[in-house]
């Protein structure tokens, strides 16, 4: 099957996974109350909960999920680390800085905006913190010390953590706890808009960029003989990705495992080049994200479970096989 | 062998670089020159700043004196892509992050006729095909690089430099892992090259090897360019023992052959005077 | 199963294992045969359940499995009946003349029996007038050891499931009483305040202000709203929201102002209720503890998806409570109650 021909399969999966999000949750409503609540015809509580609750709510997931698995593949290239994965430079580390306070300082309220900003802003530290630990070192952006700075910025933001939560009362302990552990309860088509305008100026950056990521993960020095720009490739990956990312984590906390395992998926059965990785990871993760929310508000009608534990339980499992099918292959 | 000196590939001038934080210069004044259709090679013990060098050639480093000329232009005039259209090169080493296939690798070398965006066409394939059957690597095509012996990678790279349909090869110990028929494969696909009027410089330190094959031979020592010229006149055995710190003698090839004659170097036992 | 419960309720066992019966089962086989015997256990339950035992990751996935299905069905299981307090916990400590309460209905509580000379100390939420000269020992959960056993009291009340890491067992090494409670609806209010009673050796005034209480509420029970009763969903506002179950002092509130919880199949604590259900609910008023106006609240409700569409904010009819008069089950219900009836009367319509 051409890689046309997939992505367009994949792109139908994800209108499958949304439309699936739509049919099921807390209430009861059947594929003809979905059709009736989008339409606009009949019950008012059905058109109420689809267009106002399920939809965007759904839409945002996938959204999500492709920012994460884009981030995720390109984070693995620009760091040539199979293990890598969005959150490791540190960027959820400072959204979730920025949450905990702000739900610890009460704005978490009735207004909805602080919380989003505070994150975003912890974001945006945390970005330009590891470029300022990473670049302190050497002029150039080494992967090693890109990584290590993003550990010792994870690190430190981690301790801010525990010590904003220690201050904290039950109620907005356990709020900020949940932030942390991911969820699409606050979907408004708000977020669903800012993060569409994020994910599809990143995309355009990042696909033109897939080419070099090739041969960057292939050796830099490889790279660079073949013309490729390095340094400038591995700042604008670095910085979209990580932008995109902290939307990604501000629109739903921080879910784990879809930046590092659907890119994998995608590699495993496909093959790497990644002018066909990228969109392919954004498509599978935009599919998987809905599937997984739709099971989080399911498993425990009417409570829902957090969307990072589901994508946590996934992740595992998968793990195990990709460890296996690697080991077993010959080493390089 | 021939070697026509017409048009002038390379020329340098009192090339001069040290590294960050190093106690030595790692090139210094270095005056040379390469031209069309040659094979040079560069030859010198450790550390003598071979690797420099050809990164000072190719515009991954830039010295701290002197300049280098590629084509009759100053190479700071050059842009990375530009010279990667005209230049292939091989680096030592490389570590692929994650799995390829022979076709891939080799498709990478069409990246600076491309860019980012272009879709490859028909031309590109052409490339792609021609050069992973010169290098006989065609029948490996689909197989993970990860999977091939030295020799058959170090073929499969050389596939991808010849890829990018260079006017001249620049390749770093392109055999020095490789076993004896491995080696003289490379050597052989080199000549075939430099036949076709393609540039050849490479470093290696198989004295011998780059004695019957290489136009001429360009000896460091300690940054510092020893001898240069056609191998008769660099393999001397007082300049190689000097500037390898080793005794050696050279000798003749004994043949049968073409290269009956050319100058061979031997090691000696230690104890012995020169 | 788990032992003799010791004075004050348990001390061994932890937060967790309080909460959950099976996980207390699994503690108690634990501590009878050891992790090498639960270990060998556990496997022949496998066995049993799975075949024998193969390599590879089918086995390593299934073992994962059970793995994750025990944990979320643990994890759910909602916290037991509480026992009912022993007696024989108020028993010696008759008479207590210094006593620290940690549970600010508690202190409440003492302050309205007149008994507020008997308090040494005080948490920080306890911000009322008559007790803020006492000196704070931090808060109700986490006190300070150090500053409550400065104060020398020869009383303690606490939370009951409360982990008060070595408190309890410092304060009867030091031969101070530790009372145990835990206050989730009005009749834990009426038993609360009838322990009190015991322990401070004023059962006579408890007994009269437990009279007051239960006249108020049987007052405004009395009064009403008008017909037919509203459902009235209590609303703690997040993603998804919480509302009060109907076996906590809110819902049973509710009921007395004369509105039906919501979710009325709903009993014990705050659990989360999905927005959709919300919608599919439409109840006639909604109540939500806040500090904001409830112009403030109404107005930002209207805005948020999903609780725009819901008739009680499109009509307005959203009581808005003072916090801290919703977070204290204590010898104010009346008033508090009260207060809920006339504000859901201000919403919905008096009783003729």
């Amino acid at each position: 099957m051409s890689r046309g021909a997939v992505l367009a399969g994949l792109a139908l999966a994800v209108a499958v996974a949304i439309a699936i999000s739509l049919r099921f949750g807390a209430v009861g409503l059947g594929w003809s109350g979905v059709w009736d609540g989008l339409s606009g015809n009949g019950d008012p509580i059905a058109i109420a909960i689809t267009r106002d609750l399920r939809l965007p709510r759904a839409v945002l997931a996938a959204l999500v999920g492709g920012a994460l698995g884009l981030a995720g593949a390109t984070f693995q290239a620009l760091l040539r680390n199979p293990l890598a994965d969005p959150y490791v430079l540190g960027v959820s580390g400072g959204a979730a800085v920025g949450a905990v306070l702000a739900i610890g300082a009460g704005w978490a309220g009735v207004a909805g905006w602080s919380v989003p900003v505070s994150a975003f802003a912890g974001a945006a530290l945390a970005i330009a913190l590891v470029l300022r630990i990473a670049t302190n070192v050497e002029r150039r952006l080494d992967v090693r010390v890109l990584l290590l700075s993003g550990v010792v910025a994870g690190t430190f933001f981690n301790a801010c953590i525990l010590l904003a939560l220690s201050f904290q009362e039950t109620e907005s302990f356990r709020a900020a706890v949940f932030w942390m552990m991911g969820g699409l309860g606050g979907a408004s088509w708000q977020s669903v808009w800012m993060l569409a305008l994020a994910l599809g100026g990143a995309s355009i950056v990042l696909f033109g960029l897939a080419r070099s990521f090739d041969l960057i993960a292939h050796g830099e020095e490889t790279a660079g003989f073949l013309g490729v720009p390095v340094q400038r490739v591995r700042l604008l990956a670095y910085l979209t990705a990580s932008l995109l990312t902290a939307g990604a984590v501000v629109a739903a906390g921080g879910i784990g495992f879809v930046g590092l395992f659907v890119p994998h998926t995608v590699r495993l059965v496909w093959g790497g080049g990644h002018r066909f990785l990228l969109p392919a990871t954004l498509l599978v993760g935009a599919a998987f994200l809905p599937l997984a929310d739709t099971l989080a508000r399911v498993i425990t009608a009417p409570a829902e479970l957090p969307l990072g534990v589901i994508t946590a339980f996934v992740g595992v499992p998968f793990f195990v096989l990709v460890l296996r099918r690697q080991t077993r292959r010959a080493p390089a | 062998m021939k070697s026509r000196r017409d048009e002038v590939v390379w020329r340098t001038t009192g090339l001069g670089y040290r590294y960050p934080s190093a106690d030595r210069e790692a090139i210094d004044e270095a005056t040379l020159g390469v031209g069309a259709g040659e094979i040079v090679a560069l030859v010198g013990p450790n550390g003598s700043g071979k690797s420099t060098l050809i990164r000072l050639l190719v515009g991954a480093r830039e010295p701290n004196r002197g300049q280098t000329e590629l084509l009759g232009r100053p190479l700071s005039a050059w842009g990375a892509l530009e010279i990667a259209r005209r230049v292939g090169i091989m680096a030592q080493h490389e570590e692929p992050t994650f799995p390829v296939t022979v076709r891939e690798l080799v498709a990478m070398g069409r990246y600076p006729h491309l860019g980012a965006w272009r879709r490859p066409g028909a031309a590109d394939r052409r490339a792609i095909e021609r050069s992973m059957q010169r290098c006989r690597v065609e029948t490996l095509a689909d197989r993970s690089f990860a999977t091939l012996s030295g020799g058959e990678r170090q073929r499969a790279r050389l596939a991808r430099a010849l890829a990018q349909e260079p006017l001249a090869l620049v390749l770093d110990e392109p055999t020095a892992a490789l076993d004896i028929a491995s080696e003289m494969a490379i050597w052989e696909l080199l000549t075939a090259q430099a036949a076709k009027g393609r540039t050849v410089l490479l470093s290696t330190h198989n004295l011998n090897l780059a004695a019957r094959y290489a136009d001429r031979l360009i000896l460091l020592h300690r940054g510092r360019v020893a001898a240069e010229g056609p191998p008769e006149a660099v393999l001397q055995e007082r300049t190689l023992s000097d500037v390898y710190g080793w005794p050696v003698k050279v000798v003749a090839h004994p043949g049968p052959g073409p290269d009956q004659g050319a100058p061979q170097v031997v090691t000696l036992h230690p104890e012995s005077a020169s | 199963m788990n032992g003799p419960p010791d004075r004050g309720g348990r001390s061994q066992e932890t937060y967790l294992e309080a909460f959950s019966p099976s996980v207390s089962f699994a503690g108690g086989v634990r501590r009878e045969v050891g992790w090498p015997g639960l270990h060998r256990l556990s496997a022949s339950v496998g066995r049993l359940f799975f075949g024998s035992c193969q390599g590879g990751a089918l086995t390593t996935s299934r073992l994962l499995l059970i793995v994750a299905a025990s944990t979320l069905l643990l994890a759910s299981c909602n916290r037991p009946e509480r026992p009912a307090a022993e007696p024989s916990d108020a028993a010696p400590l008759v008479r207590a003349q210094r006593v620290v309460s940690l549970v600010p209905s508690m202190t409440d509580a003492i302050v309205a029996l007149d008994a507020t000379d008997r308090l040494v100390g005080r948490t920080r939420y306890d911000t009322a007038p008559e007790v803020a000269d006492l000196p704070s020992v931090g808060g109700g959960l986490d006190p300070s050891l150090e500053a409550l056993i400065a104060l020398e009291p020869d009383l303690v009340i606490g939370w009951e499931s409360a982990e008060y890491r070595g408190l309890r067992s410092r304060l009867e090494a030091g031969d101070i009483g530790f009372h145990a409670t835990s206050i989730e609806d009005t009749t834990d209010v009426f038993r609360s305040l009838d322990e009190l009673g015991m322990l401070l050796d004023l059962s006579d005034r408890a007994a009269r202000l437990a009279a007051a209480v239960r006249e108020s509420l049987a007052v405004i029970s009395a009064a009403g709203l008008r017909h037919p009763k509203p459902t009235v969903f209590y609303a703690l506002l997040g993603d998804p929201p919480r509302t009060a179950g109907r076996r906590t002092f809110v819902g049973q509130l509710i009921e007395v102002a004369g509105g039906i919880p919501a979710f009325a199949e709903l009993y014990d604590g705050w659990p989360e209720v999905s927005l959709e259900a919300v919608l599919a609910a439409q109840p006639d008023v909604i109540v939500v503890p806040a500090d904001d106006s409830a112009t403030e609240v109404a107005d930002a409700l209207t805005k948020k998806a999903g609780w725009r569409d819901l008739r009680a904010v499109r009509e307005g009819r959203i009581v808005v409570i003072p916090t801290h008069l919703l977070n204290r089950p204590g010898p104010h219900l009346g008033s508090v109650a009260r207060t809920l009836h006339e504000a859901l009367v201000d919403a919905w319509g008096a009783a003729p």
